[in-house]
């Protein structure tokens, strides 16, 4: 996958959990809900699909160390963004950052956008 | 054990058959994975004394719903399950029209023409089908837009809409074919390459370009006199079968590979023939023949059909046993030689 291409939600949401430190499948799910305050709950076969995706893009990788196996299921697996992945985000980020500079511009965020949120 | 410990159980155990429903490769590597996070997301739902609700396994069942049929299309189709399926259809596209009562070839069009679509827009499908698929697309267009055109002019309907359906409905039997029996040739010998041989599919079209003759002729005459069609249909075909049988048992010293190409042969010949009934029938050729003293069209009895394609098939598999008899020989008189 390109990184200047635009992504998916779902890839988005996982690449934007993962820059907080390395997650595993329900972390990532956990922390895409406190990041969009709910507003967006990434089910089980979504999340591991787009896991599957991404590894083959090279977006994310397995984390090498994880936490004491004694106190942590071993069937979890870590995930972290890779250099690819962060820069795919940058991009994402950007063109997101140009889109509000441009809504801003155009007087739309007053419009659309409730005070409290700008 | 306690009610709640029951509960979460039995949300496991379903989940567990949820998974079950994913391809095998992905089942194998997240599947323990998916079963733990589920386990964590219905311990989330059912804190305290809360028990997960009704929004909890409909978001469950439409996400994990959603996420098979996108595993289960984005996987080779060496692996897919589908090919029971196919082989299915394959089966029936052989047996059904040995049977008067369901013979009649509109009650092959929907399921047919549902099938087409549903092979032809999965990923991971062969170029031939592909194209077709895209000539099928561009003659409905075009029947449409030829459709509409006449309708305006005449400003009236067209008698019987079937007869500009049926070149349409020949290029997706023809597409449809070629995918089914792929399937159907994987299912038999059990290979992950699922295509024809070069030797199958041409000797199939022969048999297929024979048969649809063979009707052609019995259309436009269904006299006694006229011996072009039987000849055809009941030498022509199981000649060339048996010798599709027998040139492959011959390059490849095997009995296996000959009888396969010769009912393979026989199979894609025959569903061609099947499939282009429509065509036949009510297409083209009947327009062409239009000013021809025939009576309403009528094919060669559908009862005609399983005693030929058995005959083609005994025909092939003898071709096929006499082309290994002669690699043999060949191997034998090489070694005596030696």
């Amino acid at each position: 996958m390109e990184t200047d291409r635009p992504l998916t939600p779902a890839v988005f949401n996982i690449l934007f959990a993962l820059e907080g430190g390395d997650k595993h499948g329900y972390g990532i799910m956990r922390q895409i809900r406190s990041d969009t305050h709910g507003a967006v709950k990434m089910g089980t076969g979504t999340l591991y699909g787009s896991i599957k995706r991404m590894l083959a893009d090279g977006l994310i990788e397995e984390a090498g160390d994880r936490p004491d196996p004694a106190l942590d299921d071993e069937r979890r697996r870590y995930y972290h963004a890779t250099e690819r992945g962060s820069r795919a985000l940058a991009a994402e980020l950007r063109r997101f950052s140009e889109v509000v500079s441009i809504a801003r511009r155009r007087r739309l965020m007053q419009r659309f956008v409730p005070p409290q949120t700008i | 054990m306690t009610a709640r410990a029951t509960d979460h159980d039995r949300a496991v155990r379903f989940y567990a058959r949820l998974v079950a429903l994913y391809p095998t490769a992905h089942r194998a590597e997240y599947g323990p994975q998916m079963q733990h996070t589920f386990e964590d997301s219905y311990r989330h739902a059912t804190e305290g004394e809360r028990r997960a609700g009704v929004g909890f396994w409909l978001t469950l069942l439409w996400d994990e719903g959603c996420s098979v049929v996108r595993e289960r299309a984005a996987e080779p189709q060496g692996e897919s399950g589908f090919f029971a399926l196919v082989f299915a259809w394959g089966l029936a596209l052989v047996i059904v029209p040995t049977i008067p009562a369901a013979s009649d070839w509109r009650n092959l069009v929907l399921p047919t023409g549902i099938l087409a679509v549903l092979f032809l827009t999965l990923p991971g499908h062969s170029q031939i089908a592909r194209r077709l698929a895209t000539v099928v697309v561009v003659l409905a267009v075009v029947e449409c837009v030829a459709w509409a055109a006449q309708s305006i002019n005449d400003q009236t309907q067209i008698k019987d809409q079937t007869h500009l359906l049926a070149p349409v409905l020949f290029v997706a039997g023809m597409a449809f074919s070629i995918k089914t029996l792929q399937g159907l040739n994987a299912r038999i010998i059990g290979m992950k390459d699922s295509v024809w041989g070069r030797e199958e599919v041409t000797y199939g079209g022969l048999v297929g370009l024979v048969g649809m003759m063979g009707l052609g002729f019995s259309v436009v005459d269904r006299s006694d006199t006229n011996p072009v069609g039987p000849f055809l249909v009941l030498f022509v075909v199981p000649l060339a079968c048996a010798v599709a049988g027998f040139k492959s048992s011959r390059r490849n010293r095997s009995l296996r590979c000959g009888v396969y190409a010769a009912l393979g042969s026989m199979l894609i010949g025959a569903t061609i023939w099947i499939l282009a009934e429509p065509l036949l029938v009510e297409g083209a050729l009947l327009t062409f023949f239009r000013d021809h003293p025939v009576p309403a069209a009528t094919l060669l009895p559908y009862w005609g059909v399983g005693p030929i394609l058995f005959l083609a098939a005994s025909i092939g598999v003898a071709g096929a046993i006499f082309g290994l008899q002669g690699t043999n020989e060949d191997v034998t008189d090489r070694q005596t030689t030696s």
